[in-house]
């Protein structure tokens, strides 16, 4: 039984349709993370499950039950809100302690309760601070402490990371992952960083506009991505405009930027179809050939040549103008990774490497 | 060179404001009754002055519409501050236009707008005509600070409270009461100033049955002066200068 | 969610009634009345007519208005001199000290103006502080008349209205950002160029804001003229007063307000636009 089922979810704002018949399972205990460009509704989302909000028309099941009606206060669910939202006319012992002190535990137990949360977001000791003497990062996990304490079913957390510079995004990626494995709850989790989203997550649900796009895990959202919209938003991406010429079983022709190539044929396209080609910069292979290219690749010229230390990022200016973004890694062994500006050099990929969408 | 133009400056401004009320205070506890000369510290003014049952009278009435003005004007119009900033409601644009409007319209159009409202309408000018003169131009001040110590916080802060198990009542009482407690105090510390220190306005909306302090120091003023006045304005300002103090000190529990 | 709507109601209502009462109505008697004929038994009546507005620009009463206009200008122009430098001084000042002195300017801001004057009237006496001082030591024999004089008023009304100049233009003086003027003097300008170019245009909304404050007041306050001025000294709230506590004229001294009235507004008017053309930021 799914923690949580959202059954058929419809909900707008000032007559602007936020969420459109949307429905999703959560599992119990897994790291669940909704992705999404600002305005696909995944905040929205998250609030249906606290009780923040109700929704227009479908049901919110918890824990197998209808909890469709019940206000937020009422719910075992916590939420860690993007702007922390701590309660600014307290300690962070106070702030803590908040829901528990509604629930009538006593303060003997509340104060053990309260300490424990501090010392799994690393904070001992800090019960008597203002929190007005916290740091951003320290707020953040106080407010992580806060939802916790409550031992909730589930944790709500809505871009918690995004007001926090670089590295200790990085780092509170890392203790987030700790914390989930460590309370064994289930975690639903929003943001608009892919990155983050494939970091984190057991699985990912992509949305856009109100509606889920795709769900899986990390890798299936970016080794198989259903269309592309989640094509686009996840990683990078080489997309590249073709028609089916010839079907061949499992594979097929096509026919790109004029030359042929044989690709695999998973969607079962049919000839004469236009469809677009995605490869993941990681995929795509450069060579330097004397004179023409070799049959299935594309000629082109270096543009840009960007060292990262690990990984050699290439900008390559095919022949009908189009750029590639080729990533390389950096192998000992071949000591010609360097390429000059303008080089001459021919692209392609293995077959089965790339992804085949229909063109939308 | 600037650094000393600077500082004659502002000690010539408050020399400026605050000379005159000093040598006001100084000379309440002058022995002699003119001040063409200093006869020693005496504290038989403000003795005379607690024996002047008029002035007693009129200290008690200005306390008096002070502390009630104050006090409704401060629920009503946090009241007015809360509703403003949380719900929206038709003519809610008109309603800041009045607020504001009173802030800034000359004491004296009040004073007179109010007086042919009170007159039209049959009433004698009193205490409650003075009363709801008091609550009228000291509600801007009360609606315009709570309303911007509420503005300032997190909306986000009332959700988290309600994630965390609270109803409603428990939202109001244990969060947003105590956040805008400093504004609502020093709005209540402000009105009953701004209620105590009021002469225009009240000029024209009190009637000779209820007599208030800063009238009576007027027309004392006027016929001639006992010495009796310098220990009573030096009470009042002693009054004032506590109130804002602690409005201020409050305020800037605000900026936080 | 029913009992949040009753709350609702009655907040809304009970302020929305109160300001309608006390505030809208009578605004509008003060506009309507303005229109109406006088009437010694009822204070106002019908018909409707402008000879109120017409009698405002006879020569005798539009004598009294000019008077009062130059008093206010005067006093307005006064207290600008006197609180920009000052006002300028202090938002450069160090943190710390800033809190202070600004509170040191609120104090006398919220004394009653009354007590205030009344404490100029003991200075200013012919047997006041001031002769005292300066026949007690011999700077003259004769006590000088400052009493009773347009000076009087003049410095009466200054002192009653310069913190309400002060701190509009502190509050815009303070948000005022330094690096503004380090990235002028790095384009080359010197100290009269990053003053006229940067500085004034920037803290003009508080000058008007300051000259609102100053100019308004300044023609209602009747008792500074009444206790520091000589017979003649008549401002526009001494006049609208005598309309009507002495003539009992309503419609005129109603028509006189509205006068001052669309004084204000012009005054608040040409501060949005100032406000808006050198500075996003408002701060009335």
């Amino acid at each position: 039984m799914p923690v949580v089922r959202l059954q058929n979810i419809s909900k707008s704002f000032n007559n602007q349709q936020v969420i459109d018949d949307l429905s999703l399972d959560v599992h119990k205990g897994e790291f669940l993370t909704l992705l999404g460009p600002s305005g696909c509704g995944k905040t929205t989302v998250l609030r249906l499950i606290a009780g923040l909000e109700t929704c227009d028309s479908g049901s919110v099941f918890i824990d197998g039950r209808d909890q469709t009606r019940l206000p937020a206060c009422d719910r075992d669910v916590n939420t860690v809100f993007q702007s922390y939202a701590l309660f600014p006319h307290m300690t962070v012992f106070d702030n803590i302690a908040f829901g528990l002190k509604l629930k009538k535990i006593p303060l003997r137990q509340i104060r053990e309760r309260v300490k424990e949360s501090l010392a799994l977001v690393k904070l001992e000791g800090l019960e008597t601070r203002s929190i007005h003497r916290l740091s951003g990062g320290q707020q953040q996990r106080v407010a992580i402490a806060r939802a916790i304490v409550n031992q909730p079913l589930i944790l709500l957390l809505d871009e918690p990371l995004s007001a926090l510079d670089y590295r200790l995004r990085k780092q509170m990626r890392l203790d987030l992952r700790q914390l989930h494995r460590q309370l064994g709850i289930t975690f639903v989790f929003v943001t608009h960083d892919q990155e983050e989203a494939l970091t984190l997550s057991d699985r990912v649900v992509v949305m856009n506009h109100g509606t889920i796009q795709q769900t899986g895990t990390p890798k299936d959202i970016y080794e198989t991505p259903v269309n592309l919209f989640v094509a686009d938003f996840v990683g990078e991406s080489n997309l590249f405009d073709a028609t089916v010429i010839r079907t061949l079983g499992t594979d097929m022709e096509i026919r790109i930027q004029g030359i042929s190539k044989t690709v695999q044929n998973r969607r079962g396209f049919h000839v004469g179809q236009a469809v677009k080609v995605l490869l993941r910069p990681e995929d795509m292979t450069v060579a330097r050939i004397q004179g023409k290219c070799p049959e299935g690749s594309l000629p082109g010229r270096v543009k840009e040549m960007i060292y990262k230390g690990t990984t050699v990022d290439l900008i390559i200016r095919l022949e009908n103008g189009q750029e590639v973004f080729v990533t390389e890694f950096f192998n000992e062994d071949e000591q010609e990774i360097f390429y000059d500006m303008d080089e001459p050099v021919c692209v392609s990929w293995i077959k089965g490497w790339e992804v085949t969408l229909a063109n939308e | 060179m600037t650094r000393w133009l600077k500082i004659s400056w502002t000690t010539s401004v408050f020399a400026f404001l605050y000379g005159p009320l000093l040598v006001l205070m100084v000379f309440s506890f002058n022995q002699a009754r003119y001040t063409t000369s200093w006869q020693g510290f005496s504290l038989k003014w403000y003795k005379s002055l607690i024996n002047n049952p008029q002035l007693l009278d009129a200290f008690v009435n200005s306390l008096t519409v002070a502390l009630v003005s104050s006090l409704i004007a401060t629920a009503l119009g946090t009241l007015g501050a809360f509703a403003v900033s949380r719900y929206r409601f038709a003519g809610r644009k008109l309603f800041f236009g009045l607020v504001y409007s009173v802030m800034m319209s000359p004491d004296i159009v009040m004073g007179i707008s109010l007086l042919m409202l009170f007159v039209t309408a049959g009433l004698t000018p009193g205490f409650l005509t003075l009363l709801a003169a008091h609550v009228t131009f000291c509600l801007p001040f009360v609606i315009v600070l709570v309303h911007a110590r509420i503005s300032g916080f997190d909306p986000a802060v009332v959700d988290a409270a309600r994630d965390l198990g609270a109803r409603e009542q428990d939202v109001f009482f244990k969060i947003i009461f105590p956040m805008i407690l400093p504004a609502v105090l020093a709005g209540w510390l402000l009105s009953f100033t701004l209620s105590l220190d009021d002469v225009i306005i009240s000029f024209f909306v009190t009637g000779p049955g209820f007599e208030i302090l800063p009238l009576k120091i007027y027309s004392m003023v006027k016929l001639g002066v006992t010495p009796e006045v310098n220990a009573l304005c030096t009470v009042l300002f002693m009054l004032t200068l506590a109130a804002v103090s602690a409005a201020h000190i409050l305020t800037k529990e605000i900026k936080k | 969610m029913n009992e949040r709507q009753g709350f609702k109601f009655i907040a809304v209502f009970l302020n929305m009634g109160w300001f309608a009462l006390f505030v809208l109505i009578p605004g509008l008697m003060v506009a309507g009345i303005s229109f109406m004929t006088r009437d010694t038994g009822r204070f106002f009546s019908l018909p409707f007519t402008l000879a109120h507005y017409r009698e405002l620009l006879d020569p005798v009463y539009a004598r009294v208005l000019g008077q009062s206009l130059i008093y206010s200008l005067n006093t307005t122009i006064v207290c600008l001199m006197i609180s920009y430098p000052f006002a300028w001084i202090l938002s450069r000042g160090p943190k710390h000290r800033r809190a202070l002195l600004l509170m040191m300017v609120i104090i006398p801001f919220w004394t009653s103006s009354l007590i205030r004057t009344y404490a100029l009237v003991i200075l200013m006496k012919a047997n006041g502080i001031i002769n005292t001082l300066l026949i007690g030591t011999g700077i003259i024999s004769d006590p000088l008349t400052l009493l009773y004089t347009d000076f009087a008023v003049y410095v009466g009304l200054v002192y009653t209205l310069l913190p309400f100049m002060i701190l509009p233009l502190y509050a815009v003086m303070e948000k005022m950002d330094p690096r503004l003027m380090e990235a002028a003097r790095d384009l080359g300008a010197n100290g009269f160029a990053v003053f006229f170019r940067v500085v004034l245009p920037l803290s003009l909304p508080g000058v008007m804001a300051g000259c609102i404050m100053v100019f308004l007041p300044a023609m209602g306050l009747f008792y500074v003229p009444d206790l520091l001025g000589g017979a003649k000294t008549m401002l526009m709230g001494n006049f609208i007063k005598n309309q009507f506590l002495t003539a009992m004229n309503w419609p005129f001294g109603s028509a006189a307000s509205v006068f001052l009235l669309l004084l204000m507004g012009a005054m608040i008017l040409i501060y949005f636009i100032v406000s808006r053309h050198f500075n996003r930021d408002e701060i009335l």
